[in-house]
């Protein structure tokens, strides 16, 4: 037993330092944990204050991209030199326009912006299919690429824009940017070349038509009456008796002479010799003469004589516009007289055509085209190379017409 | 001598041809008429045996006169005259009606033609057959 105490005594011995350095170190540890933790906490605490830190910074750059970008798309919004629009989709409501749409319309920017096209009478005078057959694409594809349509200026003229449109979300707003450039002149100088070409196939094939009943009606006709008096010729020649088959020489060479006549008018009528190598006035000298010869036009010329260089085509077209002005004079003038004067001017080689026929009016005429095709054709094809041609004319008070070539000078 | 309508808007042609047809063919001329028109006009007041016709005329065409000559004189023989080698206008000719049709450079064959046609057959001229 006193083992057992000892035992006992030992054990409790034993226990009690035990239990008094346990508790020493109990003691000793308590503040310990604290002090740990607390450092802890501060770390963690630095950390986070670390992380929160970075998370500022990233946020701020991240803030500072967005404006940035923001900054951008409303720099090249402002700077962008076409007509540039953004829209709220839903009520199409302007968010923003730039100068130059505003400049387009004659807006004022309060005008525009927080208000729908329709309420500050910006009627685009789109019709109905094409608006709904640019939300249907707009809402398939959320972009609307080169669409070409037409629209009412606020001048009153309709004028022909080619738009994009292109659905964006801007601020949590479904928007839509629209930009557009006005292709008015460039689609009508395309008509205008159109028709131009159009006009200048009909003149081929009238002309051509023209070629082709100088060959069957004239010269065929008289090669085919030549070759029957032939046959008796020929016949004669076979049974050995001419004289029986006789022969109208005289009438077979006058066949023959105008057919030659003929080959030779239509030759010099297709590409004149003179257009290659002379100049405008004498070209157009040479043409009167064989006006006067074929119709009996009398052409008085007058000339200044300076010398001039004129590009080929120009003249080749100055030179054919003259003819057809003094055709018009034999046909419809009721006069064979009629003036052509050559005048120098700084850039321009003036020449007017002028007659004191008949005359007509020529400021109805001129804006007709049913009444004046030629002249307006002409006057066209003349502008298309840098030339001016003004038509005035009175009924009784005979026609002038001036055509302006520019020119080089050349020194003498 | 049989007598004909020549029908041709060529004044040279038709001079050369009308003599042609009489001296060498036994063919008279009857009248020329420049047109369909005048060709129509005139026709009822001629005794004509054959009408000889331009494919090609002012206005309205050899073709279409043929048509109505053979609606109002079924049994008047028409034959074409024409400068164009061309074997539609050939088939075009004889679905009108024509009994002929002669090119006119082949004076030799313009009067066989017409004699043949006189006898009631149908002469197409060789190089569009």
């Amino acid at each position: 037993m006193k083992v057992a105490v000892h035992d006992k005594q030992m054990a409790s011995s034993s226990k009690k330092p035990t239990n008094q350095s346990s508790a020493a170190q109990r003691k000793s540890r308590k503040p310990k944990k604290v002090e740990l933790a607390s450092s802890k906490y501060k770390e963690l605490n630095k950390v986070l204050e670390k992380r929160g830190q970075t998370r500022t910074h990233e946020l701020e750059g991240s803030n500072q991209k967005l404006a940035q970008a923001r900054d951008l798309f409303y720099a090249l919004f402002d700077t962008n030199p076409i007509p540039t629009v953004l829209i709220r989709q839903e009520d199409e409501v302007f968010l923003y326009a730039n100068i130059e749409f505003l400049d387009y319309f004659r807006l004022q920017s309060n005008e525009v912006i927080g208000h729908s096209a329709s309420e500050f009478s910006l009627d685009l005078g789109l019709q109905t299919s094409m608006q709904e057959e640019l939300r249907t694409q707009l809402k398939k594809t959320g972009k609307v690429r080169n669409v070409e349509f037409e629209i009412r200026h606020p001048s009153g003229e309709t004028r022909i824009i080619l738009a994009s449109l292109q659905a964006l979300v801007l601020d949590e707003t479904n928007a839509l940017i629209t930009t557009f450039i006005d292709v008015t002149d460039r689609v009508r100088a395309e008509e205008q070349s159109r028709a131009l070409a159009a006009e200048l196939t009909a003149a081929e094939q009238a002309e051509r038509h023209r070629l082709a009943q100088i060959l069957h009606d004239d010269l065929q006709q008289r090669i085919f009456a030549v070759q029957i008096q032939l046959s008796f010729l020929k016949e004669g020649y076979e049974k050995n008796d001419l004289q029986s088959f006789r022969v109208n020489f005289p009438q077979l060479e006058e066949w023959l002479s105008e057919a030659i006549q003929v080959t030779r008018n239509l030759s010099v009528d297709l590409s004149p010799p003179i257009l290659h190598g002379e100049g405008l006035v004498e070209a157009v000298i040479w043409l009167t003469s064989q006006m006067q010869e074929q119709y009996g036009l009398e052409v008085n010329i007058r000339s200044d004589g300076t010398p001039s260089k004129i590009d080929d085509k120009v003249r080749v077209l100055a030179f054919y516009a003259i003819r057809e002005l003094l055709f018009n004079i034999v046909k419809h003038a009721g006069t064979l007289k009629a003036e052509v004067a050559f005048e120098q001017t700084d850039s321009h080689l003036k020449a007017t055509v002028r007659d004191e026929g008949k005359g007509f009016d020529s400021q109805a005429a001129m804006s007709n085209p049913g009444a004046a095709h030629g002249l307006l054709t002409m006057r066209h094809r003349l502008n298309l190379l840098g030339c001016k041609m003004e038509v005035t004319s009175q009924p009784g008070k005979g026609t002038e017409v001036i055509i302006e070539v520019p020119y080089e000078k050349v020194d003498t | 001598m049989a007598s004909i309508l020549l029908v041709e808007d060529h004044p040279i042609f038709a001079q050369a041809l009308q003599r042609v047809l009489r001296e060498r063919g036994q063919l008279e001329v009857v009248d020329v008429a420049e047109s369909a028109e005048e060709a129509l006009q005139k026709i009822p007041d001629l005794e004509v045996d054959l009408v000889l016709v331009d494919v090609s005329l002012p206005r309205r065409s050899g073709i279409s006169l043929v048509i109505a000559l053979q609606a109002k004189y079924p049994e008047l023989p028409c034959v074409m005259l024409s400068g164009h080698l061309s074997q539609y206008y050939a088939r075009s000719s004889l679905a009108a009606g024509a009994r002929g049709y002669l090119v006119k450079d082949r004076a030799d064959e313009i009067l066989e033609g017409i004699q043949r046609v006189l006898q009631g057959e149908i002469y197409v001229s060789e190089v569009v057959r």
